[in-house]
């Protein structure tokens, strides 16, 4: 079967028809319409032409300092990746289990410590010898004139309580509401005698109205 | 290593028309090269393909970069060809290729980027259709259109400028 070959596919196939990789039968209906055609002929002529002077061009000299200067600087590349790697080379070490374990528990240990010592971070001025031992010495006091103070109040609550404890039970009280609907009947109804966690409570809040709170622990002791 | 610098250089120069920026270009190309080296491996191609993706790569990052200043584009200072002695390579023949090596620029310059990588790399660096097709990362077809279509255009474009076919 004859090919048809028109102008487009000239311009389609061109690459194809300079670089010979038509068929057999591609080249014969080429040159059949290249003998009629001379628009594809000037066509082939100077695409053909002027690739092969394009591809007869030698390569342009590159700058003769561009291969040292792409040497030194390969060069400069080489010693910031050791460098880099130098600095990074202890990093895979922490993030082993045993090591980060052990960060986190001496990180845990310092939280905890800190926050026993201290309520918060030290200021810049508080970080001298002085002023570490003034503070500790003084929350040591502290400690100590709360303790003692406690004690002391308990002693005011043994005493409250043992005198609640002493006291003869009330008379029951009746309410005058109750006694209404029978005047004449004889009187039964009592009120409890104070319990004993009432006599707690009672102390207790005797504790709470004595205790001033650790700020006026250091102040002279109230004459009672 | 020359070699490889001079064939990225003619690429660069190629692409971009500017001595400058290509001798630039051409050491990135290098240190991206080095920095990326352990990740070659020779199953997907030759070496040579390698370095030319690279360099591609890095002209279209340029070429992106750059594109508001080819507006005021000056001319270039032209590049030196090589003179090595040769019987067939006289004074004459050096200013000539120097002359058609320019006009061929000026050409370049007007094809589109796409067009214009695809001549640049079949018939100025002489790779065949299997390595730009690794390069620009196209299909077969999209690669033979594109050298078909930036060629007829450069011819085109020569003939106007006056350069007579061989």
């Amino acid at each position: 079967m004859k090919m048809n070959w028109n102008c487009t596919l000239t311009e389609e196939r061109l690459s194809d028809l300079l670089e010979g990789l038509l068929s057999t039968d591609e080249s014969a209906a080429f040159s059949a319409h290249a003998a009629r055609c001379e628009d594809c002929t000037q066509l082939v002529a100077l695409v053909g032409g002027t690739m092969r002077r394009i591809q007869e061009l030698p390569l342009m000299a590159e700058p003769p300092l561009l291969a040292p200067r792409i040497i030194a600087v390969t060069r400069l590349e080489a010693v910031q990746q050791k460098k880099t790697k130098g600095w990074l080379a202890w990093s895979p070490v922490i993030w082993q289990t045993r090591f980060a374990m052990g960060i986190v528990t001496v990180a845990a240990t310092f939280l905890i410590v800190f926050h026993a010592v201290s309520t918060g971070m030290p200021g810049k001025f508080e970080l001298s010898p002085a002023s570490l031992y003034h503070d500790a010495n003084r929350r040591i006091h502290l400690t100590y004139a709360h303790g003692a103070r406690f004690v002391n109040n308990l002693r005011v609550v043994y005493e409250i309580q043992s005198r609640l404890s002493s006291q003869p039970e009330p008379v029951p009280a009746t309410h005058p509401e109750e006694q209404r609907p029978d005047r004449n009947a004889p009187n039964t109804q009592t009120t409890p005698p104070a319990s004993r966690p009432a006599i707690r409570e009672a102390a207790e809040f005797a504790v709470l109205m004595m205790d001033d709170g650790p700020k006026n622990v250091l102040e002279p002791t109230r004459s009672r | 290593m020359r070699r490889h610098a001079r064939r990225v250089y003619n690429l660069c120069y190629r692409f971009t028309g500017n001595t400058a920026a290509a001798e630039d270009l051409s050491q990135e190309v290098f240190i991206r090269i080095y920095r990326t080296l352990p990740s070659y491996e020779s199953a997907q191609g030759a070496f040579t393909t390698w370095l030319t993706s690279v360099t591609r790569n890095l002209l279209v990052d340029h070429y992106r970069r750059t594109r508001r200043d080819r507006l005021t584009d000056s001319i270039d200072a032209m590049p030196q060809f090589e003179e090595r002695p040769s019987p067939t390579r006289t004074p004459d023949t050096i200013a000539e290729a120097a002359q058609l090596s320019e006009q061929v620029q000026q050409g370049l310059r007007k094809l589109s980027p796409e067009l214009r990588e695809a001549v640049i790399l079949r018939d100025l660096q002489g790779l065949d259709y299997a390595e730009i097709r690794v390069v620009l990362q196209v299909p077969d077809g999209t690669v033979k259109s594109r050298i078909n279509r930036g060629r007829i255009e450069l011819a085109r474009v020569l003939s106007e400028m006056g350069v007579r076919p061989a």
